[in-house]
């Protein structure tokens, strides 16, 4: 009769039992606060952390939001490979099944997509973040790690975006796969890796799937581990005061981690109850639709690529990675690290030359729409046609912005701000061109293109 | 402004219980769309109605059709196979298929083969493909689902096909072959059209579009109006929107060798033109373009002063004469070559 | 050797000691193995054999193509042209970024980016900026009109034929 004895007394002691052997070294009555210190969130957390890094507008929170997309999609992405084939015969058929015959299968699909879409634009806000409050001084390291990431991001999407097989998927990638070839040196075969044949078909089905949902994760998780464990390696964020004051990161910072962990994933939860995720026709070879569009955050490329491959495809995007690259080698200032924008004059000088950008750009581009201008163009000889055109003109534009610039500043950092900031203006304008592209790559107006989308 | 650690860690907590309820209403409503079953609503009203045959409504049905795919219509078109329920007072979803079905059962085919939609999909809407689906090719509604029976037969080789039969001849008489091409995928004699079947599926209004007022998709366009020769002839535009729509649909592969072994009961598409065994007297152009083009295309010049006969092989009309027999025997292998 | 260094050897913090020279070349090795292992995962994601098309494909009996039309051949992803002066066939991919063109009234336009080209595939306007690729047509011993890809022509140049010619005489 003792062993039933023993095993009701084990039974009653369990739940303490369980929290002292699953948490050693705490005990039952020490405060959250002193349990940090010993936990795992410990390795995570520093224990104090400074008033000024929980204020919101310091950073808005946006790389914590981008950990928690992470997270979100890693989940709903190893869910819905469950039911997922591979295969361009399955493919399609599989996605359909997944919107309509899983048990929260569209559920699934739909916060994998927004979640997507939504990281690709908050990793962007983050880098926009650490650019304009310089926070890339004296963690130059982890500014590389983070281009990483983003270009990691840039990645999964799009191998993402292959998957449903979709005439919209399949056309993107035959563009963009062919894009790459005209890379100079490594562009053949950088294609060839990725097509893995003469055509897009099951061998680039394959490649891309095992790219999406392994390779590319897999150095994405190894990088965003890293870069967490940079942030605290370097003290922290960027700030240039000597001793700010501290609280305990204990509820102070953790429960903010939480909330914003939350309160993303609630985000993408009420989006997705609402919007439904895109499934174009099955993929046909041999007729893409009309007009073919990229996802939004590769409009702005497919815009400037449909006015020359060579200049929007290769030349802008490289010299952009290779800008950005360089960045904190060549900004060498401590001044005003970690905080928006920097000194009072230096402000105005980025904000005029962002406006000014917004006009030249926009109208330099208006003009090379008419068909006046059109007219003229044609007549030029093939290779004018890549230089004299609105990308051509962003880029002579950024160019001649940050020689400007930095000869009126005599200083690097504004000058760079400018160049990014026209950089971006340009951007955005060919974002919004491209979204007024109908079919046959004509101009819609802004109500039509609306209509369209919803 | 100082921070009061007492205070804030009370807002942190409030804020966090409150976006966890908001997250947790979220998910509830997730879960509430998620587990809804509209077809098992419509399963047990078919069991309320007394049709079914036990108390177990079936569960989702899958039957494969017969391009290789699955679909699952049949899980609320519970009648559809059934000869008993044709009854006026059942309405849909429940109904027997109206024209009996014979071999052409959702078992052997499903039934997307012959109306479109999405076959995999459960709920009313994205099954029928209504709107909001967009860029998925609308079901084929009435008169225009005989143009499905172009999938697998020849126009004319079985009964139920003379809609089809009699589209190709308008075809033919209205001149649209000449522009529009039928040959292997091939462009008009008069190098104009654009290839219809390249330019996929077009719902009834932009079919009549194109037809009555072709500039308003194609500002380029050449094409002459055809709305007055449709007028009072709202049959002949059915059945030539029909045809057209049927150039339009792939034929499935396990049928493809149907055309070919099917030549023989041909006789009724072919004599048509052939009246008499005779070339193709049968093709009076109705067409007012080649009509008002006679001097203009030269057709004397082939055609005689009064014979139609001795037609010179590169006369664009007779160009048009190989599309004649295409337009039966569109996308059969063994014509195309 | 520890006892007979010679005294004009170079300094002692010169020399190389045996363990950093060992430990240099461990890590060259090392280093050597994963630039091996990786530029042969490189090598390994390179497809050796392309499939895919064949450089030499038959198009069909020149009779096929009438006089004055020009036909698309979705197989082949060509357009095989018959004008009074011969056959000629040329590529339905846009050459820009590899869409398939669409036959419009006034020649080929391209859905992807908008490039326009003219009845014979040469560039009219938008972003292509070379014409449509033009291959060089050929009847094969079996009379069949036969493509060669590996064999590009110059946009506008016809093969003439005589057996087409013939044929339509006839
Ligand atoms: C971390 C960033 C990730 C991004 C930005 C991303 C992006 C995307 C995108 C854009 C799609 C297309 C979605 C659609 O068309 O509905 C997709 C699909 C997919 N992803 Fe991801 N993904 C990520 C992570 C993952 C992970 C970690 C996995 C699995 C381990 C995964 C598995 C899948 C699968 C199976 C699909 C196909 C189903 C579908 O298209 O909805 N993804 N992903
Ligand atoms: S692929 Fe044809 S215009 Fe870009």
């Amino acid at each position: 009769m003792s062993f039933v004895a023993d095993v009701v007394r084990a039974a009653r002691a369990l739940p303490q039992n369980l929290r002292h052997d699953l948490h050693p070294g705490v005990s039952a009555d020490d405060s959250p606060g002193s349990r940090l210190r010993r936990s795992f969130l410990y390795h995570l957390f520093p224990l104090r952390v400074t008033e000024r890094a929980l204020a919101p507008a310091t950073t808005f929170g946006l790389g914590l939001v981008s950990v928690a997309l992470f997270i979100l999609l890693t989940v709903t992405g190893l869910l819905l490979m469950f039911y997922y084939v591979p295969t361009p015969r399955d493919a399609y058929g599989s996605m359909l099944d997944i919107d309509n015959v899983v048990t929260f299968g569209r559920l699934c699909r739909r916060l994998h997509r927004f979640g997507a879409d939504l990281m690709v634009a908050v990793v962007l806000l983050h880098l926009v973040r650490v650019v304009a409050q310089a926070a890339y001084r004296r963690r130059e390291l982890n500014w590389l790690i983070g281009l990483g990431l983003a270009s990691l991001l840039v990645g999964l999407a799009f191998t993402g975006y292959l998957l449903p097989w979709d005439q919209r998927s399949y056309w993107a990638v035959r563009v963009v796969t062919e894009l790459l070839g005209l890379l100079p040196v490594v562009g053949r075969a950088m294609q060839l890796v990725l097509v893995g044949g003469a055509e897009v078909g099951a061998a680039t089905l394959s490649r891309f799937y095992a790219l999406h949902v392994a390779l590319l994760p897999l150095g994405m998780l190894g990088c965003l581990v890293w870069h967490l464990w940079r942030i605290r390696k370097d003290g922290g964020l960027a700030a240039v005061e000597v001793d700010p004051p501290t609280v305990a990161a204990w509820p102070h910072l953790v429960l903010r981690v939480s909330l914003v962990l939350l309160g993303t994933t609630a985000l993408v939860l009420f989006v997705a109850l609402v919007q439904d995720a895109p499934l174009a026709p099955l993929a046909n070879p041999l007729r893409p639709e009309n007009p073919e569009k990229a996802p939004w955050y590769f409009l702005a490329v497919q815009e400037m690529v449909s006015y020359s491959a060579l200049t929007g495809g290769v030349v802008i995007p490289v010299l952009t990675a290779l800008g950005f690259l360089a960045l904190p080698f060549l900004d060498r200032a401590d001044l005003d690290v970690g905080y928006w924008l920097g000194a009072r004059g230096e402000r105005r000088t980025v904000l005029v030359a962002v406006v000014a950008s917004g006009v030249v750009l926009g109208l330099g581009t208006v003009a090379y729409l008419t068909p006046e201008l059109g007219a003229v163009l044609e007549a030029l000889p093939p290779w004018a046609h890549d230089v004299l055109n609105p990308a051509g003109l962003m880029l002579c534009w950024t160019a001649l912005v940050v020689v400007g610039t930095g000869l009126r500043t005599d200083a690097v950092r504004p000058a760079l701000r400018a160049g990014i900031g026209a950089l971006f203006v340009g951007l955005c304008v060919f974002t919004l061109l491209g979204m007024l592209r109908g079919p046959d790559w004509g101009l819609a107006s802004p109500w039509e293109a609306f209509r369209r989308v919803f | 402004m100082s921070f009061d650690p007492r205070h804030d860690s009370r807002r942190l907590f409030e804020l966090l219980l409150l976006v966890a309820s908001v997250l947790f209403a979220g998910l509830a409503i997730a879960a509430a769309q998620g587990l809804s079953r509209p077809w098992k609503a419509f399963q047990a009203q078919f069991v309320a109605l007394g049709l079914g045959k036990s108390e177990v409504p079936p569960g989702i049905v899958e039957v494969s059709t017969c391009d290789g795919d699955v679909d699952r219509c049949t899980t609320c078109h519970l009648g559809a196979a059934r000869l008993d329920l044709n009854v006026a007072a059942i309405g849909h979803p429940f109904r027997s298929h109206r024209p009996a079905l014979g071999s052409h059962t959702p078992e052997r085919m499903g039934c997307t083969a012959c109306h479109g939609g999405v076959g995999r999909a459960l709920d009313v809407d994205r099954a029928h493909a209504l709107a909001g689906t967009a860029g998925v090719d609308p079901l084929l509604k009435t008169p225009f689902v005989l143009a499905s029976c172009g999938r697998c037969h020849v126009p004319g080789d079985r009964p139920g096909t003379e809609t089809l039969v009699q589209g190709a001849l308008l075809y033919l008489q209205l001149g649209c072959a000449i522009c529009h091409s039928l040959t292997a995928g091939g462009i008009g004699a008069w190098d104009d059209g654009p290839e219809l079947r390249a330019l996929g599926r077009r719902s009834k209004v932009e079919l009549e579009t194109s037809l009555f007022e072709p500039a308003a998709d194609f500002p380029e366009s050449t094409m002459p109006s055809y709305e007055p020769t449709f007028e009072g002839h709202p049959e002949e535009l059915t059945v030539l929107s029909t045809y057209v729509q049927a150039l339009t649909l792939t034929r499935l592969p396990a049928c493809a060798t149907a055309a070919a072994r099917d030549l023989g009961a041909l006789s009724v598409a072919c004599s048509r033109c052939h009246l008499d065994g005779g070339p193709a007297a049968g093709v009076p152009h109705r067409c007012s373009y080649i009509l008002e083009r006679k001097a203009e295309l030269r057709c004397r010049g082939c055609h005689g002063a009064a014979t139609g006969k001795n037609a010179a092989q590169d006369c664009p009309v007779v160009a048009a004469h190989r599309p004649a027999c295409v337009a039966c025997h569109w996308g059969s292998e063994t014509l195309r070559r | 050797m520890k006892k007979t260094r010679p005294p004009e050897a170079a300094s002692v913090s010169d020399a190389v000691s045996r363990r950093d020279f060992l430990a240099d070349s461990g890590r060259l090795v090392t280093a050597a193995c994963l630039a091996g292992v990786t530029a042969g995962a490189v090598r390994l994601s390179l497809p050796d054999v392309e499939s895919g098309r064949r450089p030499r494909a038959r198009l069909g009996a020149p009779a096929d193509f009438k006089m004055g039309t020009v036909t698309w051949l979705q197989e082949h992803e060509l357009f095989v042209c018959h004008k009074a002066h011969g056959f000629a066939a040329f590529s339905s991919r846009c050459p820009h970024l590899g869409c398939t063109v669409r036959r419009t009234t006034t020649g080929f336009r391209c859905p992807c980016h908008g490039a326009r080209f003219d009845p014979e595939g040469r560039v009219v306007s938008g972003p292509a900026r070379r014409a449509l690729d033009w291959f060089a047509v050929e009847t094969g011993p079996d009379g069949q009109l036969w493509v060669d890809r590996s064999r590009a022509t110059e946009p506008g140049s016809f093969t003439p034929l005589r057996v087409a010619a013939a044929e339509s005489a006839g």
